[in-house]
């Protein structure tokens, strides 16, 4: 059993390399753009809220570790949706008779976890640094709700999976849904700036609760009144079984 | 042994589809064995069942030993990294000792010198040569080739020698469209007719059916550009 274990994690290992190396590298210079991709995104917000004003910082949290507390997690959870594709195409490593398409997915799903949790703290240590919001108050805490952003992101994937196989047109649908968390999430604002009676709806996305907890989790001053990392663990565990339901269901159908 | 019974597969979105039904073979540890097919888009349709990359439409595939990935298949390479590092891919993925297993590829392949070179810089001999050597210094209960010849000339006779030799002690799978490597190794063949599978003994047999299907079987431009296309794209990106 034990060897079996290790085979795993050395196939695992091994197509997640491949994966990393892989990235990107039809363009010069292609690792460079995958790190840069986030950066932009955040400068991009900086700037926009500058030069248009607009709501200001909310209180005790500074400008651009508010941002990076907000893209980051997001970033890690459409890493784990976007494999929704992975499961029902033909890889051609899957002519590996040992590497099935949930490897392949796993694997790209940990090469995106190292790519953005490594550079969640290169930028998140300089900045804070740059902005003296350094230290955070709870790194663990920001660590689970970067993982539970990936699981959850990975568990919806796999669902999707399953979807655009029996139903094509089911991938304009996730471009909708990476919409809708993009707004919803928490990537522009934090829940004490939205209106207390939209508060009910809101809390039902899991990703805004993760959002809450890595900004509560590293400024002292701001404490979220939503935050629930019971809702969000019972959210990725029950989406997590479902999504490994369909992939599991789904490998044995013939793919089109 | 690599069983498969009652299966039944086929291409899906292709103009000229291709389907089998009732494909019942067995695959034992040393057996030498041919797997022959009217055209490369049924033979490669087989393989992905073969090789666990796709589920048969129908039936069941009982698997009790290792089997190959379908020699010299060079698609999962990364082009734009070296000789060593796609070997030391391999050797990742089947937990080989990097020391000894990356020398030892790149010795066979005759690589050595441009062994840390970029893959879309060399030549092709070289890269069909690395892939044949790959895939035959790894342990297999079962070896699947669908090409037993890399390089020119001289170097062809070395791997057939090495070919012969493993089928010594493993079993050998040749999948292919004709009878030429079947005929050198093989001393069985399966026949894959759209209507089933058709053990033959006898390799002339095999070969006549294998003949008579061929002709029944116009093959598509969309076959051949579909191989084409793989061959000259040894390493393209999985996702």
């Amino acid at each position: 059993m034990s060897q079996l274990i290790r085979t795993q994690f050395n196939v695992l290992k091994a197509l997640t390399i491949h994966n990393l190396q892989g990235q990107m590298s039809s363009y010069k210079y292609g690792f460079a753009w995958l790190i840069l991709e986030p950066l932009f995104f955040i400068v991009g917000f900086r700037l926009a809220r500058k030069f248009f004003g607009g709501l200001a910082s909310p209180a005790g949290m500074t400008p651009l570790m508010f941002y990076i507390l907000g893209v980051f997690p997001i970033y890690l959870c459409f890493a784990g949706i976007r494999t929704f594709t992975i499961p029902g195409s033909r890889s051609k490593l899957l002519t590996f008779p040992r590497v099935t398409e949930l490897d392949i997915t796993l694997a790209a799903i940990l090469a995106s976890f190292a790519i953005y949790f490594l550079l969640f703290w290169i930028v998140a240590v300089g900045v804070s640094h740059y902005e003296n919001a350094w230290p955070p108050q709870n790194i663990l805490e920001i660590m689970l709700a970067l993982i539970a952003s990936l699981i959850l992101g990975t568990a919806v994937g796999l669902f999707f999976s399953g979807l655009v196989r029996v139903f094509p047109p089911m991938k304009q649908f996730v471009g909708y849904l990476n919409f809708g968390i993009r707004m919803a999430s928490g990537m522009f604002f934090v829940i004490t700036m939205i209106p207390i009676s939209a508060w009910p709806y809101l809390t039902w996305n899991p990703v805004l609760h993760i959002t809450e907890m890595t900004r509560d989790a590293w400024f002292e001053s701001y404490v979220s009144p939503i935050a629930s990392p019971t809702f969000v663990a019972e959210c990725a565990l029950g989406l997590l079984l479902l999504g490994l339901l369909v992939e599991r269901y789904m490998r044995r159908i013939p793919k089109t | 042994m690599i069983e498969f019974r009652n299966v039944a597969v086929r291409t899906r979105r292709t103009i000229t589809p291709v389907s089998f039904t009732g494909i019942n073979l067995r695959i034992d540890p040393h057996d030498r064995l041919a797997l022959l097919a009217p055209s490369k888009s049924s033979l490669a349709l087989i393989l992905g069942t073969l090789c666990a990359a796709n589920p048969p439409d129908a039936g069941s595939v009982i698997r009790g030993s290792s089997i190959s990935w379908p020699i010299p298949s060079n698609a999962c390479f990364h082009k734009h990294q070296s000789f060593v590092a796609n070997a030391r891919f391999i050797a990742r993925l089947y937990e080989m000792d990097q020391r000894t297993f990356i020398p030892k590829v790149i010795e066979l392949a005759g690589v050595q010198d441009i062994a840390d070179e970029r893959l879309d810089h060399c030549p092709s001999t070289a890269t069909s040569r690395f892939a044949l050597a790959l895939g035959i210094s790894l342990p297999f209960d079962i070896y699947l080739f669908t090409n037993t010849s890399a390089g020119e000339k001289e170097d062809r006779e070395k791997f057939n020698e090495m070919v012969a030799e493993l089928a010594n002690h493993s079993g050998l799978v040749i999948a292919a469209c004709s009878g030429k490597a079947a005929k050198v190794f093989c001393d069985k063949a399966y026949v894959l007719d759209p209507a089933g599978s058709v053990l033959y003994e006898d390799l002339d047999a095999a070969l006549e059916h294998l003949e008579r299907l061929t002709k029944r079987t116009p093959k598509t431009a969309d076959d051949e550009e579909e191989f084409a296309e793989d061959d000259e794209r040894p390493a393209e990106d999985f996702f």
